[in-house]
This record gives C-alpha cells, sequence and structure tokens, in this order.
C-alpha cells in the first residue's frame, strides 16, 4: 500500500466526464485503512467505526427512534433473535455520506442518495466505510459515488450512491428573519 | 387490529381493502419547527463536529441564518415527527401501530430509501412533513411473506418549496 500525506484528500474531484483517474490520487496501492492511496479500481477506505451502544441511543434519542433493536440488548436477542443490539440502516447511510464528503478535495452540496439494507451491522462489529467515483457530469461540476460499510466477514451492510455538486456561491441562507431558537443545549 | 388481519388472509380481496384503508390512514401531513437542538443533538448523535451544525457564530459567518443541519439530517424528522404518539400507540417492537400495515409480521426492517436534497434545514426553519403511501407489494419467498411498502416523505416549506423528498421502503417480514 501507499501512504499519503497527512490532510490529503482520500478522493479526488474529477475535471470532467471521462476522467478515469479522479479518485486516484495514488493509483495501484491495496487501500486498507483510511490514509491509505486508492487502490487499482479507485478504491478508498473513507473511514473505519466500531459501533458502540452510547451513539445508537444517542441516535434513537436525537431522532425519537423507539424501536427496540436500537437499543434493548434482552429484546433484541431473546425476541428477535439477533446476537447484538442492531446499527440503525440510516445512521450507517449518514455516516456513509460524512465520510463521503470528508475524503473529497472541494467542498460539496449533497443532492441525491440513493441506499439499500443489505445485511445486519450490531453493535462491536468492525465496520469498513469505501467508497470510488461511479461517474462525473460533463462540466465538471457534478459527480457520483458509490460509497458502502462492509464488516468484519466482509459482507456488504448498506450499500448508497450518491451525487454530489462542488460548491461554488455562497449557501442558500436559512429564515429571512435570521430568527434562531436561542435555545441551544 | 387482530379481526383485520384474520379477515384479511381468509380472502385477499379483503386484505387488498384493508391494506387500501390502512394506506389512506397513514397520509399526514404535520408541521414541525427545526430548533436548534434538534440539528445540535443530530450532530452529537451521528459525530458529526462541524462548527457550522454547532454554534450559531460560526453559521452566520458562513452565510446562514443559524445552525445549519448536516445533510442527511432529514432521517431524523422522518422519525421524530412521525413517530411522536402516546405510548400507548407503540407496536411492542417499538414503532407505531399506525405505520404498521394490517398483516401478521413478525419483524420491520428498512429497505431502499432514494432521497433529492434541495437545500439544507436551518435552525428555525418552518417545516411541512408530509407522507403518503406510494405502493404496496406482496411478494412470497422461501421464508414467507413479505410485505414492501413504499412510502413518499416530503420536507417542504409553508410556501411549497422543497428542502428534501424522500421515497422509502419498509419491509415487513
Amino acid at each position: 500500500m501507499s501512504a499519503m500525506r497527512p490532510g490529503e484528500a482520500l478522493l479526488r474531484w474529477p475535471a470532467a466526464a471521462g476522467d478515469t483517474a479522479a479518485g486516484d490520487t495514488a493509483a495501484g496501492g491495496v487501500s486498507h485503512e483510511p490514509g491509505d492511496a486508492p487502490d487499482a479500481d479507485g478504491v478508498a477506505v473513507l473511514a473505519t467505526r466500531t459501533y458502540q451502544p452510547l451513539e445508537l441511543f444517542l441516535f434513537s434519542a436525537a431522532g425519537w427512534h423507539p424501536h427496540r433493536i436500537h437499543y434493548d440488548q434482552p429484546y433484541t436477542t431473546d425476541v428477535e433473535g439477533h446476537e447484538a443490539v442492531v446499527v440503525h440502516g440510516p445512521l450507517q447511510t449518514v455516516h456513509l455520506v460524512d465520510a463521503l464528503v470528508g475524503a473529497l478535495d472541494v467542498p460539496v452540496d449533497v443532492r441525491t442518495v440513493a441506499s439499500r439494507h443489505l445485511a445486519l451491522l450490531t453493535v462491536g462489529d468492525v465496520a469498513v466505510m469505501k467508497g470510488r467515483l461511479r461517474d462525473a457530469s460533463d462540466d465538471g461540476s457534478s459527480a457520483t459515488f458509490e460509497v458502502w460499510m462492509e464488516r468484519g466477514d466482509g459482507a456488504r451492510t448498506t450499500t448508497a450512491t450518491a451525487t454530489v455538486e462542488r460548491r461554488s456561491s455562497s449557501p442558500v441562507a436559512g429564515p429571512a428573519t435570521g430568527r434562531g431558537t436561542g435555545d441551544a443545549r | 387490529m387482530a379481526d383485520v388481519v384474520a379477515a384479511a388472509h381468509e380472502d385477499p380481496g379483503d386484505l387488498d381493502r384493508a391494506l387500501e384503508e390502512w394506506a389512506g390512514s397513514v397520509r399526514l401531513t404535520l408541521e414541525h419547527r427545526v430548533d436548534r437542538k434538534d440539528i445540535v443533538r443530530f450532530a452529537v448523535a451521528t459525530g458529526n463536529t462541524d462548527p457550522l451544525h454547532h454554534d450559531p457564530a460560526a453559521a452566520r459567518a458562513a452565510g446562514y441564518a443559524d445552525v445549519v443541519a448536516p445533510p442527511m439530517f432529514y432521517v431524523s424528522l422522518r422519525t421524530a415527527v412521525f413517530n411522536l404518539v402516546p405510548l400507548g400507540e407503540l407496536h411492542p417492537e417499538g414503532t407505531p401501530w399506525r405505520d404498521a400495515p394490517p398483516i401478521d409480521f413478525t419483524q420491520a426492517m428498512a429497505g431502499e430509501a432514494v432521497a433529492e436534497l434541495t437545500r439544507p434545514f436551518v435552525a428555525g426553519d418552518e417545516v411541512w412533513c408530509g407522507r403518503r403511501v406510494e405502493g404496496i407489494e406482496r411478494k412470497t419467498g422461501r421464508s414467507g411473506h413479505l410485505t414492501f411498502v413504499r412510502f413518499e416523505y416530503r420536507y417542504d416549506d409553508p410556501q411549497g418549496a422543497p428542502f428534501a423528498v424522500e421515497h422509502f421502503t419498509r419491509i415487513f417480514r
């Protein structure tokens, strides 16, 4: 494998359609962990994570998500027959998209996300997030990436396709009044 | 509920009618004001440390009116808005009874989700959250009956301009 310099983006923005070298800043390596250059197929490891019960509880709480398989260990194992509490599919998608945005060498806005949950991921599993460029627009203003999460046995638990646009202007403002809630934390 | 299930399995026509009635009952539009805590809690829970999601001053310096939500924030609106029902209206597995079709099932799973994101949510935004059933498909495989329910979730401002639209399938087995 070939290591990348600290702070170097894992995935390079494509100049335009047909830029097959994009995402492949130092092709030819074998990508095993974040910081490795993408492999010969342009696949980069974007992040790794071992989910813990606390973050599953926080995600359930933040989104008022009462499905018990995400925080109730006895119910999950005794009633539903899973080995351990289950990582939310949407949480995996959130982390995949965040990892993609963080791995790119330009700021982007996420425009579409299509995801599928293929297998269970439970707390304690080592999850590896990977991604690669699929295609780019003719003018290089947008690109579509494939990202996916693998657990320790190599099975893909969640896959997603995200189309992102290179950010070139000021963000869209929130309410014109600029009012806030005044009650943060 | 149990009577509907029993009748549905005796006559496919009854099942179709029960599913159609249920689909009409889950069509809702609910108003929600995204506040700063919604965004900060989502950012904390997902491990996102970007100051734009936590610090109003940083967000304003970047051109936003207040803290701005991470791109995938809409997934928490889907649950936070539509799962807020009285405790007695929750299925034993934890999710609202009204969200489950009138069929026998032992597991509910997340299926494919396709989302179009038009603009980010910012603290203070008023959002009209709409949900409807786009389609129901029943399949029988080696593991038994599978029912695929495809929902559409829309998040619009009060003028009807979209923040996000999601097509989300739940699978009941």
